[in-house]
Order: C-alpha cells, then structure tokens, then sequence
C-alpha cells in the first residue's frame, strides 16, 4: 500500500537515524518510501500542499492535541469547566501554567503541597490544532487522492473526522444554552443563561403584561448614564462590579469588589456581578432612588447562601420596588433572559428514589407547551402538545432540544436545559461513518491477512 | 517430544482446571453449627435499594471490615460471613439490652477489626498479632480509643496524615457493626443508618422492604423475630424449623427475588472469579516453564486451560448481570473484571492466530492483574453491585457507550502487554528473533486496529449519550478527555507507523506509553476530583497509578535503549541480524 511522500530518500540510503538501525523487514503494511521528488516538473502549489499534507505533521499535530487535552484537563482542577474550554479549546493559543503540573505531581506523587512555581508558557489551542489537522487532513486527499477500494474505508474514516471537527466548531460558535426553571402548575416563557447577566427595569403596573427594559452587562460595565424612551427616568451606573462579597456592616448591605474569578461554575466560585444605580428624572439632576443591585439578591442558590449567613436579613432585605409617576417598577440585576414565543406549563414534577436510600432513581417533568401567535394584534396562546421529559430522553421541540437538568430546592419544581446547536446531528453522522470507515478499512487487512495465512 | 505428550499434558491440565472448579461448585459451605445458617443466607433483603440475600450482606460488611468473607475465631477456627451477621442481628433490641445487659453481645467479641498499621496499635494499646484481625469488644476496653477518634474528627480532612486516615477507617468500621447490630446499614452519604429491609411489604407490587420493627407486614416480621429469638438461644430445631417455615412463605409471596437471592448464595459461594484469578497465575507459571522445556505440550496446556478460564470468567459475567438486570459495566469493580475477560478473550484469539505462546502468557497475566485489582475494589467498595444514579439509569447507553469504551480500553492494554513482551524479550533475552519479530509486530498492529476502532466508537457514543441526555454532545469533562487522549494516542501510533517513523520496537515502545494513557484516562481523570463522572478521590488508586507510571516508565527506558544493548541484537554487534539458531521459537507462524 503506498502512502504519502515522506522522507527524502529510503532508510538504505538515508543518514542512520533511530528508526534505520531498527530492525528491517518485510511487513505486509510496510510504508513503502516514496520516490525521491522530481525536483523540477512539480507544480509549486502542489510541492507546498505536499508539505502541508505530510504525514509527519499529522503526528506532530496529534501529539501537541494529546498535550493540549491533558494540560485542558488538568486546568479544571482550579477553574470552572466553561472557561477551560473557552481558554483551551475554543480559542487560538492559551498560556498554559506551570504550575498545572506541579499539581499533578502533588495528586499523584506526593510532591509537597506548598510548593507553587510561577510562569506559563504559550501553546496552540483547539481552533489552531483543529483547523491544521483540517487542512494536513484535507491537503493529503488532495495530494494523494485515489478513488479505490482499497482507500474506501480511510476517506470514509477522515469524511467522518472532518464531520466532526466542523461540528464542533458549529457548535462553539452557533450553539446557545440556557435554564428554564418552573415550578410546579406554574408556567415559564424565557430561559436564564448561566453565563451572561443584565439590569432589568420592569414596568409591573399590569399584572398580566409586563414591560422590561434591560441593560446588558456588556453595557453596564462601562458605567455612565443609560436613556431609553419607555423609561420616564434615567439610568445612571454609579459603580460596577464583575465580582463582588456583600457586607452588612453596620446593618446597611454593601458592595466591596473583588478578582474576576477565572471559573464560571459553581464549585470554583461564581462571579457576582453587582451595581450601584441612581434612577434620575430625565433631563434633570433630580435623583428619584438609588439601589444596589446584584446576582447575590436573584440568583436561587446565591441567595440562600447570603440568607444562611445572616448577611440578608429582615432588617436590610434589598429594595426592588419603586412607584414613579402612578406607575410601578421592578429593578433587579439578574441572569439574562431569552423570551420565547411558547410557554411552558409545569403539570407534575417526579423525584424518585430507590427504595430505602437517598440515591436518585429518576426525575421527570410532566409538561404542557403552548406556542403563541399573534392574531389580529392580539397575543393568543394555542395548545400545542402534552409529554413528559425524562432524564435521557429529552423534547426536541421547534429545533430546540428541552432536558431535564435539575430541580428546584424541596422539589417545588423543574429546571430544563434548554439547547439550540445547528450542529447536533453531526456527530451521530460522523460516528457512524467512521466506525463504518474502520471497519471496513480493518477489516480488509485482517481478512487479507488471514486469506494470506491460509494460503501459506 | 513426542505426540503423545502433545495430547497428554494439555489434557491433564484441562482436567485438572475442570476437577477443581467442580469440587469449588458442589462443595458443601464449611458447617460450624446444627443451625441451618447457610438456609438463613439464602433469604432475601433489601439493603442500598437492592433486593439481595443475607449471604450478600454478611460478606460484604465483613469484607469491608476485616478484608476477607470469613472470620477466625479465638482457636482459629473458620467461620461463614452469615454466622457473624447472625449474631449481629441478635446483638441489638429486643434480643439484647444495653441497659441492663452485663456482658458485651457475642458478635461483639468476633475478631473482625482489621487494623494492621504498627502505628496505629501503638496507640491503642494493642498488641500485633496473627492476621491483625481485634474484636470491638477488645476495642471498647481501651478507653482512649474515643479520644483518639474525637480528636481526629476535629481535624480538616485535608490536614490528616495517614494515622488519621487509618483511625478514620477503623471507626467507619465501628459504625458499620453498631449499625449491623441494630439491623441497620449504614448509607453511602454521611446520613444516619437506614434499616435493614428484612421484611418484604404485604402488598407485592411494593418494592419498599421494611425493617423488622417497622410495624409493616407484622406476621412476616414476628415469624422473622421469633426465628432470631430461637438463634440467639441456640436451639438448632427450633431455629431450623421456623426457618423452613419462614422460607416456604417468602418463596410464595416473593418468587422471584428469593430464586434470585439463591442464586446470588451458590455465586457467592463459588466465587468464580477467586478461582479464576488463581487459575490466571497457573497459566502464568506454566508459560514460565514452557519457556525453558517442554515448550509445545506446555503451550498448548496454557492456551486450553485458559479457554477453561475464560468460559468461567464468561459465567461470572453473565450471572452478575443476571443477577443485576444491568449491562455487565456499572462501576469500577464491573469494569475491571469486564476488561479482565475481554483482554483474555482477545489474547487466546491472537494466541489462536499467531500461536506465539506470548499472547497467552500476556492475556493470563492481564487476567489475574485485573481480578486482583477488582478483588482489592471490592474491599473498599462493599457491595458490588449498588444502585445507579439516575442519569446511569439505561441499560441501552450502558451496553453500548460503556461496553464500547471499556473494549476499548482493554485492546490498548492487550496492545501495551504485547509491547512489552518485546522490549522484555529484545532487552533481556536472547530469543528475539525475526520470527517473533514478525509475529509479535503483526499482533500488535491488529489489536492497535482494534482499540482505536472501540475507543472511538466508544467515546463518540458517550458524547452521543451526552446529547441525549443533557444537550452537550462534548464537554471537556476529565473523564471525556481521558477517553479521547486514548483514541488520539491510538491514531497517533497507526499514523507514526504508516509515516515510516517507527518500526516494531518504536510501536512497542508506544504501546506501552498506551498502558500510561489508559490508566490516567481510567482511574487518573478520577483523582481531579472533578467532572460528571468523578468517583471520588482515593489516596491509594492514586499512589498506585502513580506507581504504574513509574514502572511503565522504566520499562519504556529500557525499550529505548541503543539495539547494542538488547541482549538478542548484542551478540550479532547491533546488526539489524538478531542471533542465530534460537532455542525458542513461536510453536508455528
């Protein structure tokens, strides 16, 4: 089988290296050397495309990949999951810690846990290794492409890989997440994001439509004085903080900064984004009220922690409330949200355990989705359809996919994952035609190689 | 060497292998009493949401606390699991008040502690003797035994040092016999003990068992309490009598989990994979033998003796998932006697094929290294067959992504052991020949096909399991990544290859670069102490990944180093011509 331009000149005639002295035989699958290249009838394109399709690079590319996953595993150690994946693999280089190794040597070879050694050093990240293994992979069909049998099952193999770097870069770039949480025989049309906040004023006066106005963090963070014609006053951004702790000194509840945490999860510590914000009468200096707001106040679980430590307490509960001008508002700082154009109404929401013990033996929520639409003006609600969602087996509904992720405290209710990815389908294609791929192409040799054998 | 030897030896050995299993299989369990105590095993219970039988319950506890499925008592003389929960049982209200009782309970006197640290003794005033197995009772007696513990509970976890973790461990083990003695076990998160599911919830569509003192189902519970009442008084008809009594109704009321529950006893009993682990290290020493004499009778006693092997191991298999209703991979413990069977398996069908003898010999030492380690897992573990958490919960993805992935991790281990056959052979012996060359480079780049085949289809249907169940097909978790670093370092192997980089001994010392990856992407990713699929952190599987490494290592040194140092090459003056006229050859290629 021949593979590829490789070396310059064979091993008989080239310099004794490591793999020369080896020991030489015939193997059936032996890479057979190629010609030296005739130097001067060759395209230059296609001498540059042979050198970019070498197989050489395709190892070299594999082991800096293997590099990259270990050190993008280790770095989970200390931050959060999502910015793991945003430094390492969804992006072009990361400056990957020394110290990520000593870590290593202190889980698994007792190296003493004091010790810490500064400095990090550069590294190609998922974008770059995956777009070079694209192109090396793409540049070697293109350079060595042969459509025979022989090759089937590799071209199938590489088409699925190619599949699934392409999907997953869709899904980097194109997929979105978020929460919906419900409680039980109430209903939910947004989703939260985890990742992203904003500053929401909301018009409350009616109690079956609400109005909002929200300030995205990207613009919140930049401080200054936020107008918007539904608002009869002005926004003004006193003092952002990305991350925050609350004090209460002296009773009243205050704000002090801290670090950006690198983590976005949980266990590594979330951040808190919180603001100062004065509500000033617009065009005026006149301040109408000034509050603190801050995920600590919305957020579920951040919320109950500052409630367990007494840091919230009855005297100082957060003001969100305000009446201006015969009408009322709602100003909070919470997770971003996405309306959507359906409801969802939680009916049943089932926690069950195994009989005796505290382990989960399943969850499901029992739910009725309504879509709206929009007739003559007026916003209608139509049934639409009734199931359950359970865990591994999710409901794919208007090319978004509805899991269940979780519950809320005391089983009140459900949270539901909700994801949209273009790119969903792609790895079951890419799965399937790379085992197909292997199969066939490994099949080929063992069957060759028995019929070989029975002949001999 | 004559044909007959041929036939005979392998033979011999086969009949051996199966007379052994047949007496292991119908050997009546050792009696220690009139009390038909291995009846009283058989009736099913329901502890950590299983329903399982008493047996079960005995041995692990006991295997948790003392390291074995049997107990000595003060003469050395052996007796059975259940005997020791038996009295246990009978140790706690009604049958035994505390208040007013003036002697310790029975149970409290059996010898099961096991504390082995010289240190830790020290301290507790204990002399060190045979088997390092103490009584609770003889605990109890040392009044700083309290303080000690106290002041270790005091401490951060993080700060302890290893007589802390030890004294922890032995009061986990306190716990695990107090809670026994009240028909209680204890629970897998820091709760409070529950009880014990004794008794069987009149209505058979409940799969609630309950306590003996629940109130639930009285008649059952009172038929129960009366035949542990006739134990703790020794009276051997009465005790056998209700017994029967007892297991006609249960059998009744609940069918199928009793015939299961028998069924778990006989397995329990046989211990298949004890005998097969043993049967392993023979095949082992047999190939040993084989290397220096009667090189093809022993050879093919090896191959067919482990065939033997592997179909036991294949029993044991197939009755735990019987016994389960799961998939055969559910946890660490499944795993590896399920990458155990499947290394064997694989190594017989390229022992079949190239009949090198060396496929053998690598596929019985992955056998016995696997079962030993599962065998040390289900110490720590307890019962081996717990409940699955709820996103685990489909037996579908279990038998595909996990059965998948766990091939595949075998294969690149078989690859690895193949591996170092040849530095082990090339380096230290002069029977590397082209032959062997040949045939161990040819084996290996078959199997190498193989584990990059079922790592990836493995990994790529987790990440499809992923998506069905919470919308990601690809995380980045550690386990993920573990796995994919396997199916890369697989690739990177075949692609270095067919660029003409590396030749057998490059590919063997690849290979065993494999075994590297395997084991951090297999027990490694776990110590993170990260991640959807982290077990929990454990000092011991780290050290001994560790230790792993280092041999794995060492033996990657050696493959590397210049042919003039190989022993098969160094005689022809590191000329690719190994020696001449070996006195070993494959038994035919």
């Amino acid at each position: 089988m021949k593979r590829g331009a490789i070396k310059k000149g064979g091993p008989k005639g080239g310099a004794p290296t490591a793999v020369t002295a080896d020991v030489q035989l015939p193997v059936m699958e032996a890479p057979v050397e190629a010609a030296p290249r005739a130097r001067s009838k060759v395209h230059p394109v296609k001498r540059a495309l042979s050198a970019v399709a070498s197989l050489r690079l395709t190892v070299v590319l594999m082991a800096l990949s293997l590099f990259l996953v270990f050190a993008g595993t280790l770095a989970q150690i200390d931050a959060g999951i999502w910015s793991v994946v945003g430094q390492y693999f969804r992006s072009w280089y990361v400056w990957v810690p020394v110290q990520l190794f000593v870590k290593f040597g202190q889980i698994f070879f007792n190296l003493p846990n004091g010790w810490s050694i500064p400095g990090s050093f550069p590294f190609p990240a998922g974008y770059t290794l995956g777009f070079a293994l694209l192109i090396n992979l793409l540049s070697a069909h293109a350079v060595r492409f042969k459509l025979s049998w022989k090759r089937a099952g590799v071209i199938t193999i590489h088409a699925g890989l190619v599949l699934m770097l392409v999907g997953e870069f869709i899904t980097g770039q194109f997929a979105v997440e978020g929460n919906m949480s419900i409680e039980t025989q109430l209903s939910s049309n947004y989703l939260e994001s985890k990742q992203k906040v904003e500053i929401a004023v909301v018009n409350t006066t009616d109690p079956l439509e609400n109005f909002e106005v929200v300030i995205p963090a990207s613009i919140a963070r930049k401080g200054g004085v936020i107008s918007h014609p539904d608002l009869p006053f002005d926004v003004v951004i006193d003092r952002y903080f990305a991350n925050c702790r609350l004090g209460n000194e002296g009773g009243k509840l205050e704000a002090f900064e801290e670090p950006v945490n690198s983590g976005a999860n949980a266990s590594a510590g979330e951040d808190m984004p919180t603001a100062y914000i004065t509500l000033r009468k617009k065009g005026g200096n006149e301040t109408v009220k000034q509050f603190l707001v801050s995920l600590w106040f919305t957020d579920w679980t951040a919320r109950r922690l500052a409630d367990a430590k007494g840091i919230i307490n009855s005297q100082n509960k957060p003001d969100h409330k305000l009446t201006y001008e015969g009408q009322t508002y709602d100003v909070s700082l919470r997770w971003q949200r996405m309306y959507k154009p359906y409801t969802i109404t939680l009916e049943e929401f089932k926690h069950e355990f195994y009989p005796g013990t505290d382990t989960p033996r399943n969850y499901s929520s029992k739910i009725h989705v309504d879509r709206h639409v929009d007739t003559d003006g007026k916003n209608q609600e139509v049934a639409e359809r009734d199931t359950t969602i359970v865990m591994n087996s999710p409901m794919r509904y208007r090319g978004e996919t509805f899991y269940q992720s979780g519950w809320l405290p005391g089983d009140r209710g459900t949270v539901l994952q909700v994801v949209r990815n273009p790119g969903w389908l792609m790895p079951y294609f890419s799965c399937a035609l790379v085992t197909l791929g292997m199969i066939v192409h490994f099949g080929t040799y063992l069957i060759n190689y028995l019929s070989r054998r029975a002949a001999a | 060497m004559n044909d007959r030897t041929n036939i005979v030896v392998p033979l011999v050995a086969v009949g051996i292998a199966v007379l052994s299993l047949l007496m292991l299989c119908f050997a009546p369990p050792a009696k220690t009493t009139d009390l038909h105590l291995e009846q009283f095993g058989t009736l099913p219970c329901q502890a950590n949401g299983r329903v399982k039988p008493l047996d079960t319950v005995a041995r692990t506890y006991l295997m948790v606390v003392s390291g074995r499925q049997a107990w000595a008592d003060e003469d050395g003389k052996e007796h059975p699991a259940i005997e020791w929960l038996a009295d246990l049982f009978v140790s706690g209200p009604p049958f035994y008040d505390r208040k007013t009782a003036t002697e310790m309970p029975l149970a409290y006197k059996h010898r099961v502690l096991r504390i082995e640290s010289e240190q830790l003794l020290n301290m507790l005033e204990l002399k060190p003797r045979q088997g390092f197995r103490y009584s609770l009772a003889e605990l109890n007696q040392k009044p700083n035994f309290e303080e000690l513990v106290e002041k270790t509970r005091k401490k951060k976890v993080s700060d302890y040092d290893d007589v802390d973790h030890q004294l922890k461990t032995l009061y986990d083990h306190v716990m695990i016999i107090e809670a026994l003695s009240l028909r209680k076990v204890p629970s897998r998160d820091e709760d409070e003990p529950r009880d014990l599911g004794l008794i069987p919830p009149a209505d058979p569509n409940d799969d609630s068992w309950v306590g003996l003192r629940s109130g639930q189902n009285q008649e059952k519970a009172v038929q129960f309490g009366l035949m542990l009442f006739h134990y703790k008084h020794g009276d051997a008809d009465k005790f056998n009598s209700s017994l029967e009594d007892y297991k006609r109704d249960i059998d009744q009321a609940r069918p199928a989990e009793a015939s299961k529950a028998r069924f778990e006893t006989f397995f329990n009993n046989f211990a298949p994979l004890d005998w097969c682990m043993y049967a392993y290290l023979f095949v082992i020493v047999a190939c040993c033998i084989s290397w220096m004499t009667w090189t093809k009778p022993l050879n093919a006693a090896a191959f067919w003796v482990s065939v033997v092997i592997v179909c036991v191991h294949t029993f044991a298999l197939i009755a735990r998932m019987y016994i389960q209703g799961r998939p055969p991979v559910t946890n660490l413990y499944s795993s590896a006697i399920f990458i155990g069977w499947g290394c064997v398996g694989l190594c017989l069908f390229m022992e079949y094929l190239f009949k090198n003898g060396i496929c053998n010999v690598a596929g019985a030492a992955l056998g016995a290294a696997t079962l030993f380690l599962a065998h040390y897992m289900a110490v720590e573990q307890g019962d081996t067959m717990e409940m699955l958490q709820a996103v685990l919960d489909t037996n579908f993805w279990l038998a595909t992504h996990v059965v998948c992935v766990t091939l595949g991790y075998t294969a690149t281990f078989v690859a690895g052991a193949l591996g170092i056959a040849y530095i082990v052979m090339g380096v230290a012996t002069p029977f590397l020949t082209r032959d062997w060359i040949k045939s161990l480079g040819q084996a290996t780049y078959g199997v190498l096909c193989f584990a990059t085949l079922l790592s990836f289809t493995g990994t790529v249907l987790g990440g499809i399991w992923a998506d069905q169940s919470w919308g990601r097909f690809w995380g980045w978790d550690p386990k993920e990544n573990g796995a994919v670093l396997i199916v890369i370092w697989n690739a990177l192997i075949l692609h270095a290859r067919w660029a003409g980089l590396v030749k057998e001994r490059g590919i063997a010392v690849m290979t065993v670069f494999g075994n590297i990856v395997v084991a951090w992407s297999y027990f490694g990713t776990n110590q993170l102490g990260v991640g959807l699929h982290a077990y929990g952190f454990n000092k011991h599987l780290a050290t001994g990944c560790a230790i792993f490494w280092v041999t794995q290592l060492a033996l990657i040194a050696a493959g590397s180093l210049p042919l003039k140092h190989w022993r098969s090459f160094s005689a022809a003056k590191y000329a690719p011509q190994p020696v001449k006229k070996p006195t070993m050859k494959p038994v035919s290629v």
